[in-house]
């Protein structure tokens, strides 16, 4: 389970540039991460420290704390 | 959701109702679209170049804060604070535009059909409700879409690859398979430079010629914006490599 989401969050850091392009496309706004790591590499790390459900809950409280 | 892609589609065709061209209508809500939004737009791009600036001061808070979370987030904050960076560039309002795009994507396909427009939907050479069959508006999509990915490429390298200075085997050993993923992701973002033009040209023969014309207009809008703001960026590494590649290619040859 936890390769598999090490492998979507891979993919979507790989997809990172197509999201960044559609949103600068079609809003203009241009994003910086505020974080260190990204929130990407720290799910992941938090999965490989705590475990699946652990990290990826630590992940979304990051993503969906960040204004 | 479907309240909102409603509300698109009313505004289209409300405009299209005064002006009485279709092809205009999607020009004139795409500059008002993105005039509207110039407010958090410019401010953003802004502060993409004022973070690029305190990315040194930020890692040493990283440093010296590491272990405290609270206290690096609260000293984090103060430092964007001072340098005046838009609030507004977090992951939840990303997630939030990634849901109006497919809302927006959705209420031009809802306007753009044949029984929505009748015989209003010619404009230039181009029936706007059904595929550019002369491929010209697909390329133009394609081409701006390539010309904006290579002015914003600096803004996509992954950071964060661990230094594998670790003594102990196990940490070396996670930090090779994450600077491995990091590199696969690193690859992929740069073909995505390359890829995503050409997806864009696939998908605008697909669908209707007015939601190419939208694609061309906004992006467009945002190379000009981007442009005045925060310069060429990444263009001109490009342009660089290209004439250092030409230059040995073509005059240091060996005879």
């Amino acid at each position: 389970m936890s390769r598999l989401i090490t492998l979507i969050i891979t993919v979507y850091q790989g997809l990172f540039n197509v999201k960044t392009t559609l949103l600068v496309s079609v809003f203009g706004v241009s994003y910086h991460c505020r974080h260190q790591p990204s929130c990407s590499v720290y799910v992941r790390r938090q999965i490989e420290q705590n475990g699946t459900i652990v990290g990826l809950w630590r992940g979304c409280v990051r993503v969906f704390s960040c204004w | 959701m479907l309240g909102i892609t409603e509300l698109f589609s009313s505004v289209l065709l409300e405009i299209n109702t005064v002006v009485g061209n279709l092809g205009l209508t999607l020009i004139l809500f795409t500059l008002a679209l993105r005039a509207a939004l110039l407010p958090l737009t410019v401010p953003s791009i802004k502060a993409q170049g004022k973070m690029r600036q305190i990315q040194p001061e930020l890692s040493k808070l990283q440093k010296k804060f590491g272990k405290n979370k609270q206290k690096l987030q609260k000293k984090q904050f103060e430092l964007y604070k001072k340098h005046n960076v838009n609030p507004l560039a977090g992951c939840v309002p990303q997630i939030i535009q990634l849901g109006i795009l497919i809302v927006l994507f959705r209420a031009l396909t809802t306007f753009l059909t044949p029984d929505n427009l009748g015989s209003t939907s010619r404009f230039l050479w181009l029936d706007l409700a059904r595929p550019d069959s002369s491929f010209i508006l697909p390329v133009l999509a394609g081409a701006s879409q390539f010309i904006l990915a290579l002015m914003i490429a600096p803004g996509g390298e992954i950071r964060d690859t661990v230094p594998n200075k670790s003594k102990s085997k196990q940490v070396q050993q996670a930090n090779r398979q994450e600077e491995g993923m990091a590199q696969m992701a690193a690859m992929m973002q740069k073909q995505s430079i390359y890829v995503l033009p050409i997806v864009t040209v696939f998908f605008s023969t697909q669908f209707p010629a007015g939601l190419a014309l939208y694609w061309v207009v906004t992006t467009v809008f945002s190379i000009g914006q981007q442009y005045v703001l925060s310069g060429p960026g990444g263009i001109t590494v490009y342009t660089q490599r290209a004439r250092h590649w030409l230059g040995s290619k073509y005059f240091n040859a060996p005879r």
